[in-house]
């Protein structure tokens, strides 16, 4: 199988009782990120709906993309590269924060690259959730704060959530659980893949109320 | 429903704890437990989730917990030893459980007192007795507990013959033999030994890719037979034999000889002796040398069961499934691999299981109530592969005053994909962390 | 044999899952779930406050294998709609742990 350009070797097993693998501490790069998206496969969403029932994706994620129980992330609707930088980050080991990770990293071992764009370009597809209606909208989302260096959330990710700006994910309508865990994951730098450590520096600072306010602004949940 | 029996228990109970009306949950009852496993740990921390009052005691020989589930992944280095090893911290501080490091060498059932080695005595209003097995080392010619220790190691208790037979398995010359004998039933963790032979067979295709694992069995049959030879037919070069082929999904055909072997009792595989001088062992068939031999000799309840008059004929406890209770020995119950409680099986996943109905039985006998009917499941997974895992699913109940595995519509689990072998092994893995959790932490 | 008869009598006239049954029958699911349904760092879910509903629908999904599983299939097959929902309620009862 052709890996794509990351300049790191997968070190170690994932994994086992617990203990956290072993991921290798290296940063994406403006140009090893361009390279790796620039030399994905185009991807056939047909053929992607056909691998998510059978690498049992469907099984966690959804069948459309819509994860049936809160403790897992939904993919519908995502941006086709970033789906797509989340497998090869998974299948690297870039991501291995927790053991819910290293799920992912067995799975897509048995993927290729082709099938990673079939799937990501299938969940592209799907309708993506929305963030429940009506809620007040956390200052932090519209103004940041300057004082903590904290750009504010709808500048990349969209007051909706809808992501797609200088390719940020959607976050909208994901469990407030799902995004509490990356914005802690973010701050205590266990979750390392993201380029230029922007969401590190933007949980960095934040307060445990505030990392809630902000799950629970944008996700499905009222 | 409550049944008759139930009822009389609960008469029973009240009249030896003073008829109590049930809002006075007054601090009523102590209880002691004996052996610090599974059984006896997840009895112990249930217990006091459910009842804090009452005072739980766990008198357990070792100051450590070395977990057998999984040890078998010290053999192909997966795991060390040290990764084995649980302690009695959260029972202790987080649960008030009094964990006292001693060995119970006497009951007097009648005075409910249990003595230890160290002299202290432990008076108990129920006791809980959760002492795993022995191994009948001697019941096989030849074998001995000093040869276990020393030559050929069993590790069906883990400890040091497990890190043995790791460091016995690793130096073996290249194109060696490592042999399992496996033991008659009924034993400790159906699918063990098998999944042992296939792990050490995975490690040998990379690390000693001209020798050979051999399993030996005194039986024709294993709980996941169908799953473990289906995995070692894709994996380790397994011919399934012909009169074992119905049912299955399309088998390769391998023309030579693969990395594991396993000869089944009608085959002449039935151990007769163990000559660890010679490095051979006797079976039905003649004779097979190796290099590494392990040996799962038969087994029965923990030696303390046997001392309280805990066993029968058989050497495994009976009990009341709804409480777990002796029949033989009032107010002493028995849990996990000692009991006879089939169909429920010697597995850890079982007497965790157990554990949790006894504990909230004797809650209940102890304020005076009906004892709930009680609900089992044993769902494990196993491997064939660090990658390929499936599972052993039984749920039970209570069907006319017996346990009984609950018929259920069948499906096929089989012929299942790559992906769901390699998720089964990562929950296998995810299961022993949540496992160990439950039971102890 | 009158007392017999006129207990049965009681006891099926009572409800047919005590809380404390549904406890037991959902105590063999914190061996992958979580002690209280709380696991936290783990490939299995947490249980506890699962909304009701979702369980159930979960278990029903697995039942019929709409919702691909490995061994879950098995156990939603196992229990009847009403032993499972009283698990389902159970489950929703319990306080979420402070979890990652």
């Amino acid at each position: 199988m052709k890996k794509l350009i990351l300049s790191l070797l997968v070190v170690g097993s994932f994994a086992a009782n617990g203990s956290e693998a072993v991921a290798p501490n290296v940063e994406w790069s403006a140009k090893s990120l361009r390279q790796a998206l620039d030399s994905r496969p185009f991807g056939d969403p047909l053929r992607g709906e056909t691998l998510n029932t059978q690498h049992m994706c469907a099984s966690c994620h959804g069948k459309d993309g819509i994860a049936p129980t809160p403790n897992w992330p939904s993919v519908a609707g995502q941006l086709e590269s970033y789906t797509f930088k989340m497998l090869l980050d998974y299948q690297s080991g870039a991501r291995a924060e927790d053991n819910r990770a290293n799920v992912m990293t067995a799975v897509v071992d048995m993927l290729s690259p082709q099938d990673m764009s079939d799937l990501a370009s299938y969940y592209a597809s799907l309708e993506a959730p929305s963030l429940a209606a009506g809620k007040s909208i956390p200052k932090l989302v519209t103004k940041g704060d300057p004082k903590r260096l904290i750009t504010p959330c709808a500048s990349c990710h969209g007051l909706t959530g809808q992501g797609g700006i200088k390719g940020t994910p959607a976050i909208a309508g994901q469990s407030a659980d799902v995004l509490k865990r990356a914005l802690e994951f973010y701050q205590s730098g266990e979750r390392h893949s993201d380029l230029y450590s922007v969401m590190r520096q933007a949980a960095m600072r934040l307060t445990a109320d505030e990392i809630d306010s902000l799950s629970d602004y944008y996700s499905s949940q009222d | 429903m409550i049944s008759r029996r139930d009822f009389l228990g609960m008469a029973l109970a009240a009249g030896a704890a003073g008829l109590l009306p049930t809002s006075a949950r007054a601090s009523i009852g102590k209880v002691v437990v004996i052996g610090g496993g599974v059984g006896g740990s997840t009895f112990a921390k249930y217990m006091k989730m459910k009842a804090p009052q009452i005072e739980v005691t766990i008198i357990e020989q070792n100051p450590i917990y070395i977990r057998p589930y999984g040890s078998s992944e010290v053999l192909n280095g997966h795991i060390q030893m040290s990764d084995l090893e649980v302690n009695y911290d959260a029972l202790r501080n987080k649960y008030g459980v009094n964990v006292v490091v001693d060995k119970a060498v006497g009951l007097d059932a009648d005075k409910r007192i249990v003595t230890t080695a160290s002299g202290a005595k432990f008076d108990y209003d129920r006791l809980v007795v959760s002492p795993g097995i022995e191994l009948l080392y001697d019941r096989l010619e030849g074998y001995s507990r000093e040869v276990a220790e020393t030559k050929a190691p069993s590790g069906w208790i883990p400890g040091s013959q497990t890190a043995l037979l790791r460091d016995q398995i690793k130096n073996m010359r290249q194109g060696g033999t490592f042999l399992i004998v496996a033991p008659p039933n009924p034993y400790r963790c159906p699918p063990g030994p098998y999944e042992r032979g296939a792990l050490v067979a995975e490690w040998m295709q990379k690390y000693n890719p001209t020798g050979k694992v051999i399993i030996t069995d005194p039986k024709n049959e294993f709980v996941t037979g169908q799953d473990m030879r289906l995995g070692w037919n894709r994996l380790y070069g397994y011919n399934v034999p012909a009169d074992m082929r119905e049912g299955m999904p399309t088998l390769r055909e391998h023309s030579e000889a693969g990395m594991i072997d396993w000869i089944r009792e009608v085959d002449g595989g039935r151990p007769l002796s163990i000559d660890a001088n010679n490095m051979q062992v006797e079976t039905d068939q003649g004779l097979i040398k190796a290099d590494v031999i392990n040996v799962v000799p038969p087994m029965r309840a923990g030696k303390v069961a046997k001392a309280f008059g805990l066993t029968d004929e058989s050497g495994w406890c009976p009990v009341d499934p709804y409480t777990f209770e002796s029949t033989r020995v009032s107010n002493v119950h028995v849990l996990g691999d000692s009991v006879s409680a089939s169909p429920l099986p010697k597995s850890g996943f079982a007497a965790n299981n157990e554990a949790k109905v006894a504990a909230y039985a004797i809650i209940n006998l102890f304020e005076g109530r009906a004892v709930e009917e009680p609900s089992w499941e044993n769902t494990c997974y196993a491997l064939a592969g660090k990658d390929y895992g499936f599972m052993v699913i039984g749920v039970y109940g209570m069907r006319d005053g017996k346990i009984a595995n609950l018929p259920r519509p069948g499906f096929q689990s089989l012929d299942v994909s790559d992906t769901k072998h390699r998720l089964a092994a990562v929950y296998q893995q995810a299961w022993m962390k949540s496992f160990t959790e439950d039971s102890f932490l | 044999m009158k007392k017999l008869i006129a207990l049965t009598a009681i006891l099926l006239a009572a409800p047919a899952m005590s809380d404390e049954r549904a406890e037991i029958m959902a105590n063999p699911c914190a061996a992958c779930h979580g002690t209280a349904g709380n696991v936290d760092n783990s490939a299995f879910m947490p249980l506890a406050g699962i909304k009701a509903e979702v369980f159930m629908r979960t278990m029903k999904e697995f039942r019929t294998g709409e919702r691909d599983s490995t061994l879950m299939r098995a156990l939603a097959l196992a229990y009847t709609d009403q032993e499972l929902e009283a698990m389902a309620k159970y489950f929703e009862s319990l306080p979420k742990g402070g979890e990652k």
